[in-house]
């Protein structure tokens, strides 16, 4: 399905903003340096917002894939 | 505005109070008998929770126990006893609390809290509001003009504080530049972008058109690998916005304004405006009266 391995997932369509954003830090908390998480979010303000406040906390925004549906996989590399 | 009960004070006085103090104004009367108002000169909206202590103590012991937040990020003290009026500024002043401006002269700059603190902040607009404030507010360039002088500095392109408002205000901007080798062709700028600037070409790179573009950086933000850079920043000035009775928008003025090219604006818009505004009219009344491009050459 990617060409990164993931090591976990997490479906935030129909989550707004900002509980997309804490949702995705919470579960990057719980992984490990260095590991590959998929979310896959709305188009419009979350896919605007989401990858900002991620790459602000200091992670790597590893890619965006719009899929067929208009929504979006962002694939992010914990870090720190 | 007890400037204009100037008589009254001076023979009905209790104790001394400083007239020409009152010049600078502040102090506001009320609708009750005896009582007014402290404004307090707090720029930018920003005060420590000591001072607020310290205000909180002077509302208690002189005033009435409650504030006023202004529209203008200000506060008022309220309740006031004519008698007490005196006493309570020059506590007021000896806790380093400064009492603030009414009447027809540069306004306490407001400012949002800008870069630093809000994740749109484009230009350190708490930084840049206080020292315009510390430049004009009280000086002599800013007393006695035609009516009153309103300015205030937005962080980025939402305009929060509107500075189209304000009889002078300001923006902060950002120009985008793509690294196109640091572009992986995701497309989130092309659907960030709220201004439609940003469209992905054949080979799946953003191209942006430029009379489009306002600068607001939400491309350079959003990009998850960083090829959105900054080209430059710079302040976006407005002139000659006034809400009230009869409002008006300020129109654009310059572009991409160092802080010391601002300092300068307001400066000559100052003068434009003492040595080219009638009495009572608003900087906007007098550059509708004589023109925009000749306030333009005036200030730029």
């Amino acid at each position: 399905m990617s060409e990164f391995p993931v090591d976990d997932s997490i479906d935030l369509r129909g989550v707004l903003c900002p509980i997309n954003f804490v949702k995705t830090k919470l579960k990057l908390e719980e992984m490990d340096d260095g590991d590959h998480l998929e979310v896959f979010l709305d188009e419009g303000e979350p896919i605007s917002n989401v990858p900002r406040s991620v790459k602000d906390e200091g992670h790597q925004v590893l890619k965006v894939i719009k899929e067929t549906d208009g929504n979006y996989r962002l694939i992010i590399k914990k870090s720190g | 505005m007890i400037a204009d009960k100037g008589e009254y004070m001076e023979n009905s006085m209790p104790k001394a109070i400083d007239l020409a103090a009152l010049k600078t104004g502040g102090l506001i009367k009320q609708k009750e008998k005896d009582l007014f108002v402290i404004r307090l000169r707090t720029p930018v909206g920003k005060i420590s929770a000591d001072e607020l202590d310290k205000i909180s103590n002077i509302s208690k012991k002189h005033g009435s126990g409650m504030l006023h937040f202004t529209v203008r990020q200000g506060i008022e003290i309220q309740g006031i006893k004519f008698d007490d009026l005196q006493t309570a500024k020059d506590e007021l002043e000896a806790d380093g609390i400064r009492v603030g401006a009414c009447g027809p002269r540069f306004r306490v700059v407001t400012a949002c809290p800008g870069e630093g603190i809000c994740p749109n902040g484009l230009s350190p607009s708490q930084e840049v509001g206080l020292s315009l404030d510390e430049e004009f507010y009280g000086e002599e360039e800013g007393l006695d003009l035609p009516h009153k002088f309103k300015v205030t500095v937005a962080g980025c392109t939402s305009c929060c504080p509107k500075p189209q408002e304000n009889d002078v205000g300001f923006h902060g901007q950002v120009e985008p530049e793509l690294v196109e080798d640091d572009c992986n062709g995701c497309g989130v700028c092309e659907v960030t972008c709220k201004e439609g600037s940003i469209v992905m070409d054949d080979n799946g790179l953003p191209i942006k058109d430029d009379d489009k573009c306002i600068y607001c950086g939400d491309c350079i933000s959003s990009c998850p690998t960083d090829a959105w850079v900054k080209k430059r920043t710079g302040l976006a000035a407005y002139a000659g916005g006034r809400w009230g009775r009869h409002p008006e928008l300020g129109k654009l003025v310059a572009e991409f304004l160092t802080a010391e090219e601002a300092s300068a604006l307001i400066r000559k818009s100052l003068a434009f405006y003492k040595s080219s505004g009638k009495r009572g009219e608003r900087l906007g009344v007098t550059i509708n009266r004589i023109g925009f491009d000749k306030f333009k050459e005036h200030v730029l």
